[in-house]
């Protein structure tokens, strides 16, 4: 690393490049959710905890055989929700209502996964896309 | 009621809760936490790497430390109150979290360490003009400070797979 | 963007899928990137703080510099490697983090500054403290470098 040769302009380069790059999403694996195994379910969203470093909700949904199923989410922080225009009152506002929530599932095959998408039960969709899927 | 009762009752203070539920106080006290590394862990990384007869080799040592720790004071401060102040956000989580009581133990060592140097060695800095005429103690508490900070930023960063 | 397909293409390297897939993986690469930082960004501070007769005023500021650069160089070798490692294991979700690109223009920035300004500035010595353009040369440092790390801490809070 020699100031005064390539180097330097490099460097201007790649800072040129990255203020104006734009860039896809996809989705990769990670120890504890599995980003190919996706779950959409609906029911009824019971309980919220709004906090750092990462937010859960808990929503009832009616299984296959009818029994009811308690099904857990984790989703981002407060202010990633924040910068997609989404706050605490409006989950609270969901909560005793239906909502639709899709996860990329946890690898122990539990009831648990890391939230994709969320709809609220105004019918608001909020995507956690693309750091979390 | 139980240390891991009063460690449940303190996170949902409503003090904690509007920390660990604000958009971004809690990032920012985090976020310090971490960047006042350089200014804490780092300095005192600077001065066992001078004892252990690694780095800044010219020169008495007893300069060096007395430089240091003017401006490692202000970052063990830093780290210090936001640490309690993140700790007060998830007291309940942490209680049970092998990392973090493992963390908590190192730190407690390491400031044994830090007061056995400056009681038995640091009086005696004058007498050693460079880290080669340092007693072995000195390089003892040095090499320990060393491994075991190490130990704390694992444990520190590990401990949030953990909950 | 032909770039993220052939990221991708490397995924299945061996050390990347321990990084992703492993339950210790991150834990570890990010413990050496925080290790790395604290080394790197404790070199660049002392040598600010000279710079402005702020600290470590027993020493000469060129002697300074000459004994911190290659804590600096290795210390930024280890905190590049590992970003690489993170980088590579799930690069989709860097390349979409809007904190993550302003963090990679501020390192090019602060790598500019510091091989190719603060350098001039540290490599001689002088009595004089407080000039002005040294506490302006000084803060540029500080806040590029800095920069980097709070936009690296903002990767996991800001889409």
């Amino acid at each position: 690393m020699i100031p005064g040769t390539r180097l330097p302009r490099f460097l201007l380069v790649v800072f040129a490049a990255l203020l104006v790059s734009q860039a896809q999403a996809h989705h990769n694996m990670t120890a504890v959710f599995d980003f190919n195994d996706r779950v959409t379910f609906t029911g009824t969203l019971t309980s919220i905890d709004w906090r750092n470093p990462h937010t859960y909700f808990t929503v009832e949904v009616k299984g296959a055989s009818g029994a009811m199923e308690t099904w857990q989410s984790e989703g981002p922080s407060p202010s990633f929700f924040r910068i997609r225009d989404v706050g605490k009152p409006d989950f609270e506002a969901s909560v005793g209502k239906t909502v639709t929530v899709e996860i990329s599932r946890a690898r122990d095959k539990s009831r648990f996964g890391l939230i994709r998408t969320f709809t609220l039960a105004n019918g608001k969709v909020v995507s956690a896309c693309p750091q979390n899927c | 009621m139980s240390l891991f009762e009063w460690c449940q009752w303190l996170q949902h203070t409503r003090f904690a809760t509007a920390i660990s539920e604000s958009d971004w106080l809690f990032p920012l006290i985090e976020g310090s936490h971490i960047l006042a590394l350089p200014l804490s862990v780092g300095m005192i990384v600077i001065l066992d790497l001078h004892l252990l007869g690694i780095a800044f080799c010219d020169g008495p040592g007893r300069k060096l430390v007395l430089n240091l720790m003017r401006w490692c004071k202000i970052g063990f401060a830093v780290m210090f109150l936001t640490g309690g102040l993140l700790l007060v956000t998830q007291a309940g989580k942490a209680y049970g979290n092998a990392f973090f009581r493992t963390k908590l133990i190192l730190l407690l060592l390491l400031g044994i360490n830090a007061a056995a140097y400056q009681k038995v060695f640091f009086p005696k800095m004058a007498q050693w003009d460079s880290p080669a005429g340092a007693p072995a103690g000195a390089k003892f508490c040095a090499g320990f400070s060393l491994l075991l900070w190490i130990g704390v930023i694992v444990c520190g960063r590990t401990m949030a797979y953990q909950f | 963007m032909a770039l993220l397909p052939l990221l991708q293409s490397w995924s299945n390297w061996a050390p990347l899928v321990f990084v992703r897939d492993s339950k210790y993986g991150m834990p570890v690469v990010q413990s050496f990137h925080l290790m790395g930082l604290t080394i790197l960004l404790a070199t660049v501070l002392l040598l600010d703080l000279r710079l402005v007769g702020l600290g470590m005023n027993d020493y000469r500021l060129s002697w300074l510099a000459r004994q911190l650069k290659p804590w600096t160089l290795g210390a930024f070798t280890v905190v590049i490697s590992s970003g690489l490692l993170m980088f590579l294991a799930t690069p989709g979700k860097y390349l979409g983090s809007r904190p993550f690109r302003v963090k990679m223009a501020l390192l090019c920035l602060a790598l500019l500054f510091h091989f190719g300004v603060l350098r001039r500035f540290t490599a001689t010595d002088s009595d004089a403290r407080w000039r002005r353009v040294d506490v302006i040369v000084a803060c540029f440092s500080l806040v590029l470098w800095f920069g980097v790390g709070w936009a690296g801490r903002a990767i996991a809070f800001i889409p």
